[in-house]
């Protein structure tokens, strides 16, 4: 699956190939244009969770006691950093990438190979950022919502985030034997669903339609990511205006209103 | 392969677990204490709904599912869902009958009170702090929280929780909770449109009257 130069140049292609693409998309997505395809996904996503992913995650639940899930988790987490270093510094955020650097070094030696999270004790802690983000920093829009298979929600300018996470994986690198990688992704799959359960079951309550739900909140907190680092995220004041379409301006707004909520992030 | 979607669901159904709860529960005393700072009035109902909840969650002489009920019980006080589901609805609220929105309201808070309260049993080990607060342009208040989680030993989860309250009759109530930029009310905005784009009011209704007929725990 990994083992050859060759499929590596091959994933960098797809992988320009998809930024250049989001990089392309212009406008913000106002509707769900992909809806059809994606709601096949959500389904089938969701059979794979009720009937594989839902049970493995229960048995590992029930089978390993919290601090060793807690050192599973933190052993992936410290496995994806060079990720988070690596769009640090595409977003020429040197001083975080140096932080995360620091924190991967610190955890992946001190830590033993990342199971224990030294560096958050030493005032380092965990930082997200993907490539998704690296794209928003330099321009691009969301383009429209993505649902992809096992992973579930994203969209066409987060997608190819995913295939840089992988190519910046030490896994992708070292070309253990294959069934070292599929054990490992196995064991990240399952612990990451295990970290999810309770979400799961929360959407599975609150939730009046789930694909909705999950679109909507993708969207939203992938839209206060981007803009978190410019600051406070732009509301949407409109949401709260008593007669929604009715043309009411809020009095006056010196300065929680920036200026526009599709601009880029500079 | 751990990356963005995966925390998303993470943080936010966490994040939302906690803040929904919190956002719900009700001061025992703070009724409108006509105060000439405004600012002084919506932060101290947040600071307020925050101590009690905690403390409830706290209380080791408590049960998990009294902890659900009893956040529920001082739930409904503390927001006001009559705002809440007008705003939720939209432009769809307006063409209402009154009966309609009655229903609405109702029915939403009894969903929304019953999947918050039970979700938030589970939570014991969070500290909140309050970060912010601003005056909106429409003279809404915005409180802003930051919450950490030592559950597990070790791992800290981590959400930001905006409160946003409106002032109607002297009292400062929620009327839409923020967690790591998701809004409630725009969530559920999102959902009931869609559901009223394909079946309009009845099919609303009758989803949320399954939702809430159905069992309390699972």
């Amino acid at each position: 699956m990994q083992s050859m130069p060759k499929s590596r140049i091959g994933l960098i292609c797809v992988l320009i190939a998809l930024s250049v693409l989001s990089g392309c998309a212009s406008n913000p997505p106002k509707g769900d244009p992909l809806e059809r395809t994606n709601r096949w996904v959500y389904t089938f996503n969701d059979l794979l969770d009720r009937w594989v992913l839902g049970p493995a995650s229960d048995v590992y639940v029930k089978v390993l006691p919290k601090p060793v899930r807690t050192g599973v988790g933190n052993f992936f987490g410290n496995l994806g950093y060079f990720n988070v270093i690596l769009n640090d510094d595409l977003q020429g955020k040197w001083s975080q990438g140096w932080d995360d650097a620091g924190r991967m070094l610190t955890n992946t030696t001190v830590g033993v190979l990342g199971i224990f999270d030294v560096a958050t004790g030493w005032g380092l802690p965990a930082n997200k950022n993907d490539f998704g983000l690296t794209l928003a920093h330099w321009g691009s829009d969301p383009g429209p919502y993505l649902v992809l298979p096992v992973l579930g929600p994203s969209s066409t300018r987060d997608a190819p985030g995913v295939a840089v996470a992988w190519v910046t994986s030490p896994v992708f690198w070292l070309k253990p034997p294959w069934e070292v990688s599929a054990g490992l992704t196995t064991v990240n799959v399952v612990d990451t669903r295990a970290r999810m359960d309770a979400d799961i079951r929360l959407r599975t309550k609150a939730a009046l339609d789930p694909y909705v739900f999950t679109r909507d909140a993708y969207l939203q907190y992938r839209y206060g990511r981007v803009h978190a680092t410019a600051g406070e995220a732009p509301v949407d004041q409109s949401l709260y205006d008593e007669e929604p379409g009715a043309a009411r301006q809020p009095a006056s707004q010196p300065t929680s209103q920036p200026a526009s909520a599709t601009s880029p992030v500079p | 392969m751990k990356q963005s979607p995966i925390h998303l669901r993470l943080t936010l159904t966490a994040g939302l677990v906690l803040a929904m709860s919190l956002g719900l529960a009700r001061p025992s005393l703070g009724v409108a204490t006509p105060a000439d700072s405004s600012a002084a009035t919506a932060r101290s109902v947040i600071e307020k709904v925050l101590g009690d909840v905690l403390a409830i969650l706290r209380d080791p002489a408590l049960a998990r599912p009294d902890k659900g009920e009893k956040v529920r019980q001082i739930a409904y006080d503390q927001m006001d869902f009559q705002t809440l589901s007008r705003l939720t609805m939209g432009r769809h609220w307006a063409p209402l009958s009154d009966a309609q929105k009655k229903d609405v309201v109702q029915e939403f808070r009894q969903h929304m009170s019953a999947t918050y309260g039970k979700a938030i049993e589970h939570y014991t080990d969070e500290d909140i702090t309050i970060t912010n607060d601003r005056r909106e342009g429409n003279g809404d208040w915005t409180v802003q929280t930051h919450i950490v989680s030592k559950a597990g030993g070790g791992t800290h989860e981590e959400a930001k929780v905006d409160y946003r309250l409106r002032q109607t009759d002297n009292r400062w109530k929620v009327i839409d909770v923020t967690i790591d930029g998701v809004s409630m009310v725009a969530n559920f905005r999102a959902q009931f449109q869609d559901i009223m784009a394909n079946g309009g009011i009845d099919r609303l209704l009758k989803a949320l009257r399954e939702k809430n007929a159905a069992a309390p725990d699972k």
